[in-house]
């Protein structure tokens, strides 16, 4: 019985998170004109198209002057590269934070945490003039390099490492292991699942960044999603079936990524929540 | 919410950092010296390269611009022009930022209550003796000229201007046998015949609305162009005609008549959405909507089988006391720290002036602000164009001009959604607007 109810509530669950991607893709495949025309009532064309179309992704990846394919491409080059440095700097950083003692740690620590508390906006102008001093403006540099820095992901990561007995790093220093070679031959594989989970939620956050791309980046051919997504809006109002076409096409690389690492991803966040 | 709330930090930490990156005169007194220098030191075969933002437009707009930059490209061999089409939404948070950061582009956008801010911080160059020189503003409404200046000089030029007015569904006014309004400028409905015809119009059960005053409740600048006017077609006003206060004016009698009509559309009579759909009157979900002359176009590409004339028809928009509704659109400027203003003032004046202004009408059927494209373009003297072109040159009037405009459009904003979506007592609501305002304005002189 409580079996059931179980699964009538997961099952409830699931479908009221999953009823906005449905009424995405089927609304990307209806023409502007029906779209709302039956947004207020309930009934069956509220989801399922009236006349079935393509047009919008024509439309959208066959435009000349925003080619939204390029912008899938630009932004997974992007994304992808950030989130391997992120992944090689962070986790270093946390290793050492959790295992090396050196004078000082725990007070640079706190200072790495203390970061966490200012919110993105107020930086903004300040990584922003520091972008342009160095003369990053306008390229991929000016994308990736800010973003390599995670003090999330050395919080997140220094409690998984911290997991890891120190007994066991102190045998291969009697060995003779270098601090890097233990970082690579047993730390690196004990914390799979949680390197996964930390390389999706970076390359998430990438591929939905707006606001830096959206001042960095003014060249229209090095746009990311996001901002060319936002460029569907204008004062004139919103065209919101290419929207839902751009966004369907948008998802795809998500939805794959997730599938394949699904496994590890939930391993990885039921794991660092465990303690001792 | 949690967007609204952050995109709306975001604008005023910018609105702060520009103000104190600014050095009142120091910019512009620069600029001015180094200018001449510029042009004689750098060979005439140089090409020099203009970088030009703007949001980004619907298609027929986008591809205007970049019709007049071709031309102008070709007219001018050792110009080349670099357009960027900015997310309309977030423009201004890139540009306060760029501007910050002495980056933004040459050539900038400006939606035109907002110069004052840009003019006070020292973001822009003073355009004043280029446009006396060659912009021939006698073809320019004075209602418009007085839109382009900050203290006594001219800032921004515009290309297009805009205008409101009463659209009303006709099949469902015929289905109640309500007569309909004239189309003539001059013999504006009452909002007392508009609240008449909605009472008969509203049907809850068929979730049809009988009017949406002012677009519903929504961010940005919209509110205020919107609302602004229902204030004025009262009686009255938002500031001091020497912008030092709003104290009197938002909070006098006939602001709280407006508002108080305002808010019994929705909370009394509720002939009016408190959630508006998505294009709620090309779907038939309310009878009568106040909009722009740039839903014309939008109506006729998205909503085929929607026809003018014989599912909808515009009228003037409603008045109280008076007909009033408010003009400045998207104009251009030239940033202080742009190395080449007179280059950019070229570009700007090709675009602002009679030919370019003229293809620009043309090709997105923006209503024209000088006199002589008006007269070289016939379908603007026709209906539905002839409504919105009379409105904006007999009833036309520019929001209040100060630096502090930014705050007094959100106090705006938030004071016609407390009244009108949370029902809050009118003095109340308007007593604080008031307070937000002066603070401002209070907050800029120091």
């Amino acid at each position: 019985m409580l079996r059931i109810i179980h699964f009538l509530a997961m099952t409830i669950i699931a479908v009221l998170c999953l009823l906005p991607i449905v009424w995405m893709v089927l609304g990307s495949m209806r023409s502007y004109q029906e779209l709302f025309q039956y947004a207020t009532q309930v009934n069956l064309h509220l989801l399922i198209p009236v006349k079935w179309t393509f047009q919008n992704y024509i439309d959208v990846i066959f435009d000349d002057q925003n080619p939204f394919l390029r912008y899938v491409f630009n932004t997974l080059f992007v994304a992808s590269t950030v989130t391997f440095l992120v992944l090689l700097i962070n986790s270093l950083a946390a290793f050492a934070f959790a295992k090396l003692s050196f004078r000082g740690s725990s007070v640079i620590f706190v200072l790495f945490m203390s970061a966490l508390i200012i919110p993105g906006e107020v930086m903004l102008v300040p990584n922003y003039m520091l972008v342009n001093n160095l003369g990053w403006l306008n390229s991929f540099k000016g994308l990736i390099i800010p973003s390599t820095l995670s003090v999330f992901g050395i919080f997140m990561m220094k409690q998984f490492f911290e997991e890891i007995p120190t007994e066991i790093l102190e045998s291969a220093r009697l060995d003779g292991a270098s601090w890097l070679q233990i970082y690579r031959a047993i730390v690196l594989p004990a914390s799979v699942p949680a390197m996964i989970t930390f390389g999706i939620i970076t390359f998430l956050g990438n591929w939905d960044a707006y606001l830096w791309p959206l001042v960095v980046i003014n060249d229209d051919r090095m746009q990311m999603i996001q901002v060319a997504i936002a460029n569907f809006t204008s004062m004139a109002g919103t065209e919101w079936t290419k929207v839902l076409a751009a966004n369907t096409i948008a998802t795809v690389p998500i939805l794959v990524l997730f599938l394949v690492l699904q496994r590890y991803y939930v391993q990885g966040i039921t794991m660092s929540g465990v303690k001792g | 919410m949690k967007k609204l709330f952050s995109s709306m930090l975001t604008v005023t930490m910018l609105s702060i950092v520009l103000a104190a990156c600014s050095n009142p005169g120091g910019d512009q007194s620069k600029n001015a010296t180094n200018e001449p220098q510029n042009g004689g030191s750098s060979p005439k075969t140089e090409t020099v390269t203009l970088k030009f933002w703007r949001p980004s437009g619907n298609d027929a707009e986008n591809g205007a611009i970049s019709k007049l930059i071709e031309n102008f490209e070709a007219k001018n061999p050792g110009i080349k022009v670099d357009l960027e089409n900015v997310p309309f939404d977030n423009y201004e948070t890139k540009v306060r930022t760029a501007l910050a950061g002495k980056t933004a582009g040459d050539i900038i956008a400006i939606d035109a209550p907002t110069m004052s801010s840009y003019a006070n911080a020292g973001a822009l160059y003073d355009l004043t003796s280029f446009m006396e020189a060659d912009a021939d503003l006698k073809d320019i409404p004075e209602g418009i000229l007085q839109s382009m200046k900050y203290d006594g000089k001219y800032y921004i030029a515009p290309i297009s201007e805009a205008n409101i007015a009463l659209f009303y569904n006709k099949k469902m006014f015929e289905a109640k046998g309500i007569p309909l309004p004239s189309k003539n400028v001059d013999e504006a409905w009452t909002w007392d015949q508009v609240l008449d015809a909605a009472k008969k119009l509203n049907d809850p059960a068929k979730g049809v609305y009988g009017i949406d005053p002012a677009q519903g409740f929504g961010g940005g600048e919209g509110p205020a162009y919107f609302k602004t006017p229902i204030l004025w077609q009262f009686g009255a006003e938002v500031l001091s005609p020497d912008g030092s206060t709003a104290k009197g004016y938002l909070d006098s009698k006939e602001a709280k008549e407006a508002l108080t009509f305002y808010q019994s559309l929705y909370q009394t009579y509720k002939v009016s959405p408190l959630e508006l759909p998505p294009d709620p009157f090309p779907t038939g979900k309310v009878a009568m909507f106040v909009d722009g002359i740039w839903d014309l176009a939008n109506f006729t590409t998205n909503f085929p089988n929607f026809k003018l004339g014989e599912d909808w028809d515009i009228a003037p928009l409603p008045k109280a006391k008076r007909q009033a509704m408010a003009n400045g659109s998207w104009t251009f400027g030239v940033t202080a720290d742009s190395k080449y203003p007179k280059e950019a003032w070229q570009l700007i004046n090709y675009m602002t002036g009679t030919e370019g202004a003229k293809i620009y009408a043309d090709m997105t059927g923006a209503l024209p602000v000088r006199y002589s494209v008006v007269d070289q373009t016939p379908k603007m003297k026709e209906y539905p164009y002839s409504v919105f072109v009379g409105q904006l040159q007999k009833y036309s009037m520019p929001r209040p001009v100060t630096p502090a405009y930014p705050a007094v459009s959100a106090a705006i904003r938030e004071l016609f959604e407390d009244v009108g979506q949370g029902n809050r007592d009118v003095n109340a609501a308007a007593a604080d607007a008031v307070k937000k305002i002066d603070d401002a304005i209070e907050a800029l002189k120091r």
